[in-house]
């Protein structure tokens, strides 16, 4: 049955086995030889075709692996930083609620009204040091640089934008099980650092500055914009805090009084180096890829605000004139072609990243996800690509080459090994076949032509005898083999004799017949025997013989 | 009918094939031969002409500086991937940057094979007891084979002896610092007087001891209704660097030839007495974390730490009411002991490479040899507080300080680092290797036996000689492994 099945397919692999059988029993034709050399002369032109258009750049194979490779990139990422944003949004709506009610109760318990804390330093440190421990335990694991609880009272020794609160960031975000985290405090007072057991970072502030003041009075403008809001957050732009020159999103949770009043904020940081170690694909074919967040529209990235994740750096994003990126046409391209505002040229993609769901009433600003590569690098790329693809062609090209003359002299070759035996006279039986068929036919066809001759000698003896007269072959015949010849013509019996001398005569085998009134049966059996007694092969053989009797008779042997 | 033999055609035939034996068979074989030249020459082409991937290499690094140094090193970095890197195929990935703590926590997780370890990094800036348990392991390349003699001899000698374990250099120098004083000057100016200092008392260690406790003492009168308030003068940042330097300095080994503490010597005594004093009564701070974070809450005026420090010090203190104050520092060199040689021990992490594939190790050898090139090692050494370690930038650094006028503090802490290199016998901590964290249990162990004998101080009814007797038996046999 599968038999069957095999070989009733168009191209069965048992009609492919029954087609090499017959190629090698009978030998492949001068045909198909041809067809096979043309076919490889097609390929030729075709790799030449082909060579020509990779040559003009008629090809995008990198551009192809590029975009892939980034539409990897930004698959991955992309899900995993709105993952990230789901996962801190939970935890930040649960932090700011029991933030709110850890500050509502402390304060009905001390009968203190809010605002009374204001400027005095020992009852904030004392708020903040029962906090403190909660706010420790929250440190998400993995997923932010950093935590804090910021409120709207400031201790009065510092700048009106001074505002009082407990930031602590961990070293090492990306540690994931770390029995012991490395969590340093960035703001907060130092006594409750080493109630925690935790060290002060060398930028370590007691209290936190002017940026962290603007994002609360943001918040709060939002909120009066938006009546009757819910525990939502804000994403701010990537700032850098004070005077350092770690930048960071704050994803910024409303804390809020008893009043629904927004009395401060907490939230999650996530710095550039979590960043970076959380979307940093090495990318080994295109290692210099860049992984970039930032606020902006789809046209207009502004990278000033959003964090980079890069190998190499590409943009100062400290500088103002380097904030911009512009998205130019596509020109139809898989990529995006981009340009930053100090000329640097990028190819990638970027997408829109739904940081708020559609109902959240804090939901302002557009960010998106993009990944980018350095366009003067994969130009690079792109050439030595081309390159290495047209080295390979050409290397098959001349090598299709190579086959070409190498087969052209494989079936040439027998073809002019047999001709050339042929015109020297050689008989066709002792020519080998050449497994091409048509040259095998040929053979055969001189093969049944000297049979034929033997059986009619005026036609084909006449011709043939012109044949071999034209092309007399020099047979290395001696005197002594002549006379043996002569004695083995004793060794015929009389009805051979008659027969060898009617050939002597000149009669072919179809007059034999006649005259001698046998059929011609009896003469092929004759002559078999003739030539078995006489020693010869062929008849071509016995005629030297004879030849070279008569050329001794006439004296006109040297 | 008898076919016809194509005889003429045969002979037409014959002497074309019979042509092309005469000539054209000769023109095949050199057409041949030419063809597999070219295809060689290709081949040869294809082999050299597409570039190869590049070889990512991972980096821990303690340049962390308060932001600034590792703003520098981030520099650095940057400047390497896009120039030699990029030559040669090489992009260099910093995976972790902490202290150097942090980064001897992390090399543990992975050697105990923790949960949630970070990958090894191929290249890491370590102390040499850090590289001696990593060696142990078998994990260090030995740099003797990527560098040349010449390479070498370029590095300091003493430098590069450091970073030898069992005579193979695994640990390549990158910068080297040493111990100085951080003086709070602003205050320390305002109390000056009071206490009756003068700039000879810093420069001694017993001296310093006494300003020690005249400041509490001042401090503590301040508040007469409020008893044993006084504030101390004094942080240590390794308390087992300075029973060592005190020890060398008066010519005893701190450590036997056992590798345990020669607790019996009588210098170590004597020593033994001034600090447990000064952390029992008041003076020194017994704060088990660095100094730069006390002086920056105020907690402390004078402190003795790496001249690494300098960028964690900052200009301002933050008083507990969160009132801040700008204040300058004065760097001044470590103290000498009475009568003692003028000693101190030089310090410093180093760059080790963790073993790969040979393309690996080749691409981090690189980055090696192009970070401690000599002018750019004295450029980053100058800009984060630490000694040169190439001999043509180590003399550089000497004479540019020698005579300088200025007093910026990073140009005062260069100077006192010259002033030292010049005047002092400066020496690396040998390495212990049947205890390789001898000198964190020995500080974590004595301060905390200090804090607990302070806090119990007004009720413990020993006397209080026999007291100190007692805790320092305590801890000596809390320091066995």
């Amino acid at each position: 049955m599968k038999k069957e099945t095999e070989t009733k397919g168009r191209f069965s692999i048992g009609k492919i086995k029954l087609f090499f059988r017959e190629v090698l029993k009978q030998g492949t034709s001068i045909q198909l030889r041809l067809w096979i050399f043309l076919s490889l002369v097609a390929l030729q032109f075709i790799a030449f075709i082909l060579m020509v258009m990779l040559s003009v750049g008629a090809f995008d194979f990198s551009e192809s692996r590029l975009s892939l490779a980034l539409e990897t990139q930004m698959t991955y990422h992309k899900q995993h930083m709105l993952k990230n944003l789901d996962y801190l949004n939970i935890k930040g709506e649960k932090l700011a609620a029991d933030l709110s009610h850890s500050i509502e109760n402390i304060l009905t318990e001390n009968e203190t009204p809010f605002d009374k804390l204001d400027g005095d330093a020992p009852a904030l440190e004392k708020l903040l040091s029962k906090l403190a421990p909660d706010l420790f335990q929250q440190m998400p694991e993995g997923n932010a640089s950093g935590i804090y609880l910021m409120l709207d009272l400031s201790n009065g020794a510092g700048s009106s934008k001074n505002r009082a609160g407990l930031m602590m960031r961990n070293l090492e975000p990306n540690s994931i099980s770390r029995s012991t985290p490395n969590i340093w405090m960035k703001y907060g007072p130092s006594s409750i650092a080493k109630a925690l057991g935790i060290r002060i970072l060398p930028q370590w502030r007691m209290e936190f500055g002017a940026k962290m003041h603007e994002q609360l009075q943001h918040l709060k403008k939002l909120s009066d914009q938006h009546q009757g809001l819910s525990m939502d957050f804000y994403l701010s732009p990537a700032i850098a805090l004070d005077d350092t020159e770690d930048k960071a999103f704050y994803l910024n949770f409303p804390v809020y009084d008893g009043q629904n009043r927004i009395i401060g904020l907490c939230g999650f940081e996530i710095n550039a180096m979590l960043f970076k170690l959380l979307y940093s694909t090495p990318n080994l074919e295109f290692p210099s890829s860049i992984s970039l967040m930032a606020p902006g529209e789809s046209d207009r990235l502004m990278v000033c605000q959003g964090l980079i994740s890069s190998q190499t750096t590409y943009f100062n994003t400290e500088q103002s004139e380097d904030c911009l990126i512009s998205s130019t046409s596509s020109d139809g391209g898989l990529l995006k072609e981009f340009r930053s505002a100090n000329g640097e040229e990028l190819l990638g993609l970027s997408q829109e990243l739904v940081v708020y769901s559609h109902s959240k009433p804090l939901a302002v600003g557009r960010w998106h996800f993009a990944v980018l590569f350095p366009k003067k690098e994969f130009q690079l790329i792109e050439s030595a690509f081309r390159l290495k693809t047209m080295m390979w062609m050409l290397f098959g090209f001349m090598l299709n080459f190579l086959l070409l003359v190498l087969l052209s002299g494989f079936y040439m070759g027998p073809i002019h090994r047999t001709l050339k035996l042929i015109l020297q006279g050689s008989s066709s039986e002792e020519i080998e076949r050449t497994g091409i068929i048509e040259i095998d036919d040929l053979l055969q066809f001189l093969k049944a032509k000297e049979i034929s001759e033997e059986a009619e000698p005026t036609k084909f003896s006449s011709v043939k005898a012109n044949a071999v007269s034209t092309h007399r072959p020099k047979m290395n015949i001696t005197a002594e083999e002549a006379n043996a010849f002569k004695q083995r013509i004793s060794s015929l019996s009389p009805a051979e004799k008659a027969v060898f001398d009617l050939y002597l005569e000149g009669h072919n085998a179809q007059e034999i017949t006649e005259l001698l009134y046998l059929s011609i049966n009896t003469i092929k059996t004759h002559n078999k025997r003739i030539y078995m007694k006489l020693d010869v092969h062929s008849r071509r053989e016995l005629l030297e013989y004879v030849y070279f009797l008569e050329d001794q008779e006439q004296g006109l042997d040297k | 009918m008898a076919a016809q033999p194509p005889f003429r055609a045969i002979l037409e035939v014959q002497a074309l094939l019979q042509f092309q034996e005469g000539l054209g068979l000769k023109i095949r074989k050199r057409l041949c031969i030419f063809l597999i030249y070219v295809l060689l020459l290709l081949n040869s082409a294809c082999l050299f002409s597409p570039p190869q991937p590049a070889i990512v290499i991972n980096m821990w690094h303690n340049y962390f500086g308060g932001g600034s140094m590792q703003s520098r090193m981030d520099q650095l970095i940057d400047e390497f991937n896009r120039s030699e890197g990029r030559k040669q195929g090489i992009i260099l990935n910093v995976s972790l940057i902490g202290t150097s703590s942090d980064l001897v926590k992390n090399f543990d997780a992975i050697l105990k094979n923790e949960p949630g370890a970070s990958e090894m990094p191929t290249i890491a800036i370590v102390y040499p007891r850090t590289a001696l348990a990593l060696q142990e392991q078998g994990l260090l390349l030995s740099l003797d084979e990527h560098f040349t003699a010449e390479e070498l001899a370029a590095f300091k000698p003493d430098f590069l002896e450091e970073g030898k374990i069992a005579n193979t250099l695994c640990v390549l120098p990158a910068n080297k610092s040493t111990e100085v004083i951080f003086l709070n000057q602003t205050h320390f100016d305002q109390v000056a007087d009071a206490i009756e200092a003068e700039d000879a008392d810093l420069t001694q260690i017993e001296t310093l001891f006494t300003l020690a406790k005249r400041y509490y003492a001042y401090t503590d009168e301040q508040t007469p209704d409020i008893p044993s308030d006084g504030r101390d003068f004094l942080a240590i940042d390794s308390w087992y660097n300075f029973f060592q330097i005190y020890m060398s300095q008066k010519g005893s080994d701190f450590l036997g030839e056992n590798g345990k503490i020669n607790a019996t010597d009588p210098h170590f005594l004597s020593l033994w007495n001034d600090i447990a004093d000064l952390a029992l009564i008041g003076g020194l701070t017994t704060y088990n974390g660095y100094a730069s974070e006390i002086s920056r809450t105020g907690d402390c005026l004078c402190s003795i730490g790496s001249t690494a420090g300098i960028l964690y010090y900052g200009n301002e203190v933050t008083f507990p009411d969160g009132h801040t104050e700008e204040v300058d520092y004065t760097i001044l060199p470590f103290p000498i002991s009475e009568g003692g040689e003028a000693f101190a021990i030089q310090r410093g992490g180093g760059l080790i490479v963790i073993r790969s594939s040979a393309e690996v190790e080749a691409a981090a050898v690189a980055f090696l040899k192009w970070f401690t090139e000599a002018q750019r090692n004295y450029q980053f050494t100058l800009d984060s507080g630490y000694m040169p370690v190439k001999n043509e930038s180590y003399d550089s650094f000497v004479k540019q300080f020698a005579e300088n006028e200025e007093k910026e503090v990073m140009d005062q802490l260069q100077e006192t680092l010259a002033y030292m290199s010049a005047n002092y016998r400066l020496e690396f901590t040998p390495l212990l290797e049947q205890d390789h964290d001898l000198n964190e249990r020995f500080d974590d162990v004595m301060k905390e036996q200090l804090i607990e004998a302070r806090a119990s101080l007004a009720t413990d009814e020993r006397n209080y000689e026999q007291l100190k007797a007692d805790l320092l038996s305590e801890i000596i046999s809390g320091l066995e492994p």
